[in-house]
C-alpha cells in the first residue's frame, strides 16, 4: 500500500492537485474577501463623506433644539411667576 | 403593655375633670392638694413618663400605636385629666390660662355629645406634613419651664388664677374662636412653612430617584455606554453628545419632572389651608345653625348662636372666593405648563425624526457594509481552515518524497516545490485578506462611532417626547417594579416614604452623587436645608410630624377645632421633646 502510495507517480499526481487546489484558494480569496474588501472601502468612504455633510446639519438641529427648549423654559417660568405674582398681589389687597 | 397599666394608675390617681375645673377657680385648694400629697411631683414624674413611654411605643409601632395614643389623649383629656397635664396647662403662658380653660371647656362639650356625635370611620394616616419647626414655637423654652417646674416643684407649682377665670364667668364661644391670634397666625405660617418644606422634601427625594434613573438611561443610550465605562466615555472624541447630555440634564432641572415648583407647591399648600378653613367654619356654621333653630336653648344664646352664624357665613364666602381665586391661579399654570411640556415634546419628536432622517441613509450603507464584511469574513474562515488543509498535504508530500528512487527524485522535488511556492503566495494573499478586513471593521467601527450616537440621541429624544406631566413618578415606580435595576445597581426600588425613613441607608444625596459620579455631570445644587432633609437630620421631626399629622386628623374627625387642637398638639410635642 505503502509502496503504491509513494512512488513517484502518485506523489507527483497529488503535488499536482494540490497545486490546483492552492490556485483555487488564491481565486478565492480574491473573489470573495479582497473584491468584497474594496466594496467595503468604496461604501466606508461614502459613507464618511457624507457624514461630512450632515454633522454640521446635526449639530446645528440639536443646538437648536435645545435653545429652543431652554427658551421655553424661561418663558414658562416667567409666565408662572407672573400668574403666581398676580396671586401675591390679590393676596396683599385681602 | 406596663406603660399602658402604669398611665391607668397615673389617671386614676387623677382627679376628675369637674374637680379640676372646680380647682381651677380656687388656686390655694389645688396648692394645698399638691403641697399636702407627697405623691403629687411621683404622680407628675409618672404621667411624663408614662406619656413618654406611650409615645416611645408609638414611635416603634408607627401608626398602629397611634390609635392608643389618641385614645389615651381622648381619656385623659375629655374623662380625667391628670395633674401632670394640667400643670403643664397652668404653666404654659404662651397658651394662656383662659384658652385653656375654653379648652377643658370645649373638651366637657365634646365629651357631653360624645354619645350623639356620630362615629368616624376609621382615618387614614396621611403623609407627614404641616408640622412647624420647633423655634417657631419656642419649645425649648417651654421645655425648660417644665424641666424647670419638675426641679423645683415646692417654688410655686401653680400660678394664681384669678377669680374672673372661674369656669362660671368663662368667655362666649365665639370669642373663644374669633379673632385673629398672633400666636396662631404664626403657627398656620409655620405650618406653611412646614409643609412647603415636607412637599419639597418629598419632591426632592422622589424627584431625584426617578431624574437619576432617567437621565442615566438617556445618557446611556446617547453616549452609548454604561456606565460603568465612564472612562471609555470621556476619552471619545465626540464630546458633542456628552455636552448635550449635560443640556439636557440641565434642561430637565429646569423644567422638572412633574411639574412641581417651589411656587406651585406653596399655591397648593395655601389652597389647603383655605379648604381646611373653610370646611371647620362650615361645620362651626352648622353648629350655629343648630343652635339657633333650637327653641329649647335660651332666647340669649340662640341670638349669640344667630350672630355668630351670620358672621360665619361672611367669613366662610370669603374663603370660598380666596379658595377659588387661588384654584383658578393654581389650574392657569397648570394649563400654561402642560401646554409648554406638549410644545417641547412635539419639538423633540421632530428633533428626533430630523436626526433619524439624515442618519438613516448612512445607516444603510453601513448596514450594507457590514453585512458584505460579514461574508468576507466567513470566506476568509474557510480559507482559514483550506490554508491549514494544505499546508498538511504539502507537509505529507515532503515525507513521502523521501521514499522516492533515486531516478524520479528530481521531478517529485520540482512539484513539490511548485506547490510549496504556489502556497506561500496563497498565504501571502490570505494575510492580506485579513489585514483588509481588519481595516475595514476598524472604518466601519469608526463610521459607527460617528453615527451611532446621533441614532441613540434620536431614540433618546423620542423616548423624552413620550414624559408627560405627572406621568413620570408613575412610569418610574412600574418600571422599578419590573425592571433588574435592583439587582444591577443595588438600590433599592423603594418608595419615596421608604427612602426618607431608610435614608440612613441610601438617600436621594447619594442618589445626585451617583448621577454625577456616574455621568459625569456638574453637581447639581442642593440647598442646606436640603441636604439635612436628606441625610435624615429632620427625621426626628418628621416621625413627630407624622404622629402629629394623625392625632389631628383623628381629633378633627372627633369634631375639635383647629385652635383647640393646635393646642394639643403643642402640648403632645412638649411632652415628646422631653
Amino acid at each position: 500500500m505503502d509502496q503504491t502510495n509513494n512512488t513517484a507517480s502518485q506523489i507527483i499526481q497529488d503535488a499536482e492537485e494540490l497545486l490546483e487546489e492552492i490556485k483555487e484558494g488564491s481565486e478565492a480569496i480574491d473573489r470573495e474577501i479582497l473584491q468584497p474588501i474594496a466594496e467595503i472601502n468604496a461604501l466606508t468612504d461614502q459613507v464618511e463623506a457624507d457624514y461630512d455633510g450632515v454633522e454640521g446639519e446635526l449639530i446645528d438641529l440639536n443646538d437648536d433644539y435645545l435653545a429652543e427648549n431652554d427658551k421655553d423654559v424661561a418663558q414658562i417660568v416667567a409666565n408662572m411667576d407672573i400668574i403666581l405674582a398676580e396671586d401675591e398681589e390679590t393676596a396683599d389687597e385681602e | 403593655m406596663a406603660n399602658k397599666i402604669e398611665e391607668k394608675k397615673v389617671l386614676s390617681a387623677g382627679s376628675t375633670l369637674e374637680e379640676q375645673l372646680a380647682n381651677i377657680g380656687q388656686p390655694e385648694v389645688a396648692q394645698a392638694e399638691i403641697e399636702e400629697s407627697p405623691a403629687s411631683k411621683e404622680t407628675f414624674e409618672a404621667a411624663n413618663a408614662g406619656v413618654n413611654a406611650h409615645i416611645e411605643e408609638i414611635e416603634a409601632g408607627a401608626n398602629s400605636g397611634l390609635h392608643d395614643l389618641l385614645d389615651y389623649k381622648s381619656e385623659s383629656l375629655g374623662a380625667e385629666i391628670p395633674p401632670a397635664i394640667e400643670v403643664q396647662l397652668e404653666e404654659n403662658e404662651n397658651v394662656g390660662q383662659s384658652a385653656w380653660q375654653k379648652l377643658i371647656d370645649a373638651l366637657m362639650q365634646e365629651k357631653n355629645s360624645s354619645i350623639e356625635a356620630p362615629i368616624q370611620p376609621e382615618v387614614k394616616p396621611q403623609p407627614p406634613e404641616d408640622l412647624p419647626v420647633a423655634d417657631t414655637f419656642n419649645l425649648k423654652q417651654k421645655r425648660d419651664e417644665l424641666m424647670q417646674a419638675e426641679k423645683t416643684p415646692e417654688s410655686e407649682p401653680f400660678p394664681p388664677v384669678p377669680e374672673n377665670e372661674a369656669l362660671s364667668q368663662l368667655p362666649e364661644l365665639k370669642d373663644f374662636e374669633a379673632g385673629p391670634d398672633p400666636e396662631i397666625t404664626v403657627h398656620e405660617k409655620a405650618q406653611d412653612d412646614y409643609r412647603l418644606y415636607t412637599k419639597k422634601k418629598f419632591f426632592v427625594t422622589r424627584i431625584a430617584s426617578a431624574k437619576y434613573e432617567k437621565i442615566k438611561n438617556w445618557g446611556e443610550r446617547i453616549t452609548g455606554l454604561s456606565s460603568e465605562n465612564k472612562k471609555e466615555w470621556r476619552e471619545t472624541r465626540y464630546d458633542l453628545l456628552g455636552r448635550t447630555v449635560i443640556r439636557i440634564r440641565n434642561f430637565w432641572d429646569k423644567l422638572g419632572f412633574n411639574w412641581r415648583g417651589n411656587s406651585i407647591m406653596k399655591a397648593e399648600s395655601k389652597i389647603e389651608i383655605l379648604r381646611s378653613k373653610i370646611s371647620d367654619q362650615q361645620a362651626e356654621n352648622n353648629e350655629n345653625l343648630r343652635i339657633r333653630d333650637d327653641s329649647s336653648r335660651p332666647y340669649k344664646e340662640r341670638k349669640r348662636a344667630a350672630k355668630a352664624y351670620n358672621a360665619g357665613i361672611k367669613k366662610f364666602n370669603q374663603w370660598v372666593g380666596q379658595e377659588a381665586k387661588k384654584s383658578s391661579q393654581l389650574t392657569r399654570c397648570e394649563d400654561a405648563q402642560r401646554d409648554c411640556l406638549e410644545r417641547i415634546n412635539e419639538r423633540t419628536l421632530a428633533v428626533s425624526e430630523d436626526i433619524e432622517d439624515r442618519i438613516a441613509p448612512l445607516n444603510e450603507k453601513l448596514i450594507k457594509a457590514n453585512e458584505v464584511l460579514r461574508k468576507a469574513q466567513e470566506a476568509r474562515d474557510f480559507e482559514a481552515g483550506r490554508k491549514a488543509e494544505m499546508q498538511s498535504k504539502l507537509d505529507d508530500l515532503k515525507i513521502r518524497a523521501l521514499s522516492v528512487d533515486k531516478k524520479d527524485r528530481a521531478k517529485v522535488r520540482e512539484v513539490i516545490k511548485k506547490c510549496k511556492l504556489e502556497l506561500k503566495e496563497y498565504n501571502k494573499k490570505y494575510k492580506q485578506a485579513e489585514a483588509g478586513l481588519s481595516a475595514c471593521q476598524s472604518n466601519i467601527s469608526e463610521l459607527e462611532a460617528l453615527i451611532n450616537p446621533w441614532e441613540r440621541l434620536s431614540a433618546a429624544y423620542k423616548d423624552m417626547a413620550e414624559v408627560k406631566a405627572q406621568e413620570p413618578l408613575k412610569e418610574f415606580e412600574s418600571a422599578r417594579a419590573e425592571s433588574d435595576l435592583e439587582v444591577e445597581s443595588g438600590y433599592a426600588a423603594q418608595s419615596a416614604e421608604r427612602l426618607i425613613r431608610e435614608n440612613d441607608v441610601l438617600n436621594p444625596a447619594e442618589y445626585i452623587k451617583l448621577l454625577e459620579k456616574n455621568l459625569g455631570f456638574g453637581a447639581p445644587k442642593i440647598t442646606k436645608e436640603e441636604e439635612n432633609v436628606m441625610s435624615g437630620k429632620t427625621w426626628r421631626d418628621n416621625t413627630l410630624a407624622n404622629l402629629q399629622n394623625n392625632a389631628k386628623l383623628v381629633l378633627k374627625a372627633r369634631g375639635f377645632t383647629d385652635r383647640q387642637i393646635t393646642k394639643i398638639l403643642d402640648l403632645t410635642r412638649v411632652m415628646y421633646k422631653k
